[in-house]
């Protein structure tokens, strides 16, 4: 497994204080994700939020696709980057991943990188100019054989 | 036109128990203890305007059965407890997984 297969898990608890968005090892199941392996957080400077209409889920849609497309490090803010700026056409892209994921998303949620980047190709092939990134061309497996290894298609 | 939207509900108090609901609707009554591959049959003959029949009768291997099994494993496998997928997300999704199959988007897709 390499790090292209990875799960974005957000968790916005009923405690006080900020959601976090967790970028995780699949794992098989619950009992499998008790101890999973966490590659890392994805932040910006303001906060994330979901599971309402409002910046929160746009900041939190900027984060997940700039990771899963492999925007770059320099986007380290993500929804403050140029590439995000209204009127682009990642900007468009970026709200209807939020309308489709994050504005009614439970408290809760995992999603994998390759149903992400698999959302963006059927976007592209609906809203895009050519063909989409390689990013998206060379997304990880959609489907585990039995025993639980990825199959890249 | 209203946004369309799949949820679902579990509560591990009790019996393995889903209620699954598009929108407010729920689209069968009889779906206690339904697994994932039967739940996605659903959401996805919902969205290609199919009987969910057709593809639980397809064959191992064959382009529903495939598009089912990357339905689950991109969606229900990572289902928390309660959870809400969008029709338009999963449109989107099933667009993408047509074209990187290098096959014709289905017609009947909305």
């Amino acid at each position: 497994m390499t790090r292209d297969d990875r799960v974005y898990h957000g968790i916005n608890s009923s405690t006080p204080g900020p959601a976090r968005l967790l970028v995780e090892e699949p794992a098989d199941g619950p009992t499998q994700r008790q101890d999973i392996t966490v590659f890392g957080e994805l932040r910006d400077g303001y906060g994330l939020s979901w599971g309402h209409v409002g910046s929160g889920p746009q900041r939190t849609a900027a984060l997940v696709l700039a990771d899963a497309l492999g925007l770059g490090g320099e986007v380290t803010i993500a929804a403050q980057h140029p590439l995000w700026q209204a009127n682009s056409f990642l900007a468009r892209l970026r709200s209807d991943f939020a309308g489709d994921f994050l504005v009614h998303a439970a408290a809760e949620w995992r999603l994998p990188r390759g149903a992400v980047l698999r959302w963006v190709r059927g976007w592209w092939a609906q809203f895009g100019q050519g063909e989409p990134p390689q990013t998206v061309l060379s997304a990880p497996a959609a489907t585990r054989e039995p025993g639980g290894s990825l199959e890249i298609m | 036109m209203p946004r369309e939207f799949y949820s679902a509900t579990r509560n591990r108090d009790k019996e393995p128990q889903r209620e699954f609901l598009k929108g407010t609707e729920s689209l069968d009554d009889n779906l206690t203890g339904i697994c994932s591959s039967a739940l996605a049959s659903l959401i996805l003959a919902d969205r290609l305007g199919i009987d969910a029949q057709l593809i639980d009768r397809q064959s191992e291997g064959s382009v529903l059965w495939r598009l089912r099994t990357a339905f689950v494993a991109s969606f229900l496998s990572w289902a928390e407890d309660t959870w809400r997928l969008e029709g338009e997300a999963v449109a989107e999704w099933v667009r993408g997984w047509y074209v990187e199959q290098g096959l014709e988007v289905p017609a009947g897709l909305r």
